[in-house]
């Protein structure tokens, strides 16, 4: 959960870049095992006996494997997608508040704390007695701006938050997947034909 | 059922399953990259994390797929050479039975 300060030095949209890595990444895998498998299907008419089926015994894993991956891959893609995009718009809106309350002449604090900038204080300070007033009149803005900051903030972390259990829960799924392909995972001292998939 | 086998592709196969096992290690490099720099540029951010542990799942997969493939080579392999061994005992079955046969006609 980023902080105020974090938030506005950040660039959400790099996520972006994670999810198209992840579907090339999908996408190679795909290959990759679809590749494996015409190898050993192609091998049907060439090979038989005990060590074939045994071997071939091992590709109903592999692709199930392989399913499983292209829908986390899937998955997690949309989300870090749809996350980056959503988390690059409200640090956007952050920035730009920040900047419309420092062109305001307010100073904005890392907390974020919006609180008179030194021009104000000198208009302030000069206006006689009218400056409890005009004191008033910009702390208003200060209070309204300081509010939608901590807003924008709220929405950021509550995005991040979203995600991060999100893209953890399909990690998750990875996991489990991983854990039983390394059951499917041939010992290559082992004979073929005592394999049992 | 006659069983046919031709030795020659069976090796073939168990060299594409050698060549094509370190292809693997590759599927993950830009998602780790690209995850990396997303936590540099996201300082704070708990999605950035969750993207580095994604990477390193699909890294992990990558890397369970490509042990698998190539553990299924040498095995292939040896399958190949065991027929082939199979096959020169009896063709010297054979020829020894045809010697003998020889001796018979002359």
């Amino acid at each position: 959960m980023p902080t105020f300060k974090q938030a506005i030095e950040a660039d959400p949209s790099k996520f972006g870049d994670v999810a198209s890595a992840a579907d090339r990444a999908k996408d190679d895998i795909d290959g990759f095992v679809s590749d494996y498998a015409d190898c050993m299907e192609g091998l049907a008419a060439d090979w038989e006996g005990q060590d074939y089926q045994a071997a071939t015994g091992w590709l109903p894993s592999v692709k199930a494997l392989n399913t499983a991956t292209q829908s986390c891959l899937s998955i997690g893609s949309a989300t870090i997608q749809a996350a980056g995009t959503a988390m690059n718009a409200t640090v956007e809106i952050l920035k730009q508040t920040k900047q419309a309350a420092e062109s305001a002449g307010y100073e904005v604090m890392d907390m974020p704390l919006v609180m008179l900038g030194q021009s104000q204080w000198q208009q302030v300070s000069s206006a006689g007695y009218a400056a409890p007033a005009v004191y008033a009149a910009y702390q208003a803005g200060a209070v309204a701006f300081n509010g939608l900051l901590v807003a924008q903030l709220v929405i950021l972390n509550a995005a991040d938050v979203a995600a991060s259990g999100a893209l953890r829960a399909t990690a998750g799924a990875g996991v489990a997947v991983g854990t039983a392909a390394g059951v499917a995972q041939p010992s290559a001292t082992t004979e073929i034909a005592n394999w049992r998939p | 059922m006659p069983i046919q086998i031709d030795v020659e592709k069976i090796r073939a196969a168990s060299q594409r399953l050698k060549q094509m096992a370190p292809s693997a290690d590759d599927f993950a490099k830009d998602i780790e990259r690209a995850a990396s720099d997303a936590k540099s540029a996201n300082d704070g951010f708990l999605t950035a994390d969750a993207c580095e542990d994604f990477a390193e799942r699909t890294n992990g997969t990558s890397a369970t797929l490509g042990g698998h493939v190539g553990a299924m080579a040498d095995p292939i392999a040896d399958s190949a050479k065991a027929w082939e061994d199979v096959d020169e005992e009896n063709a010297s079955e054979i020829g020894k039975q045809s010697g003998e046969l020889g001796k018979v006609k002359g």
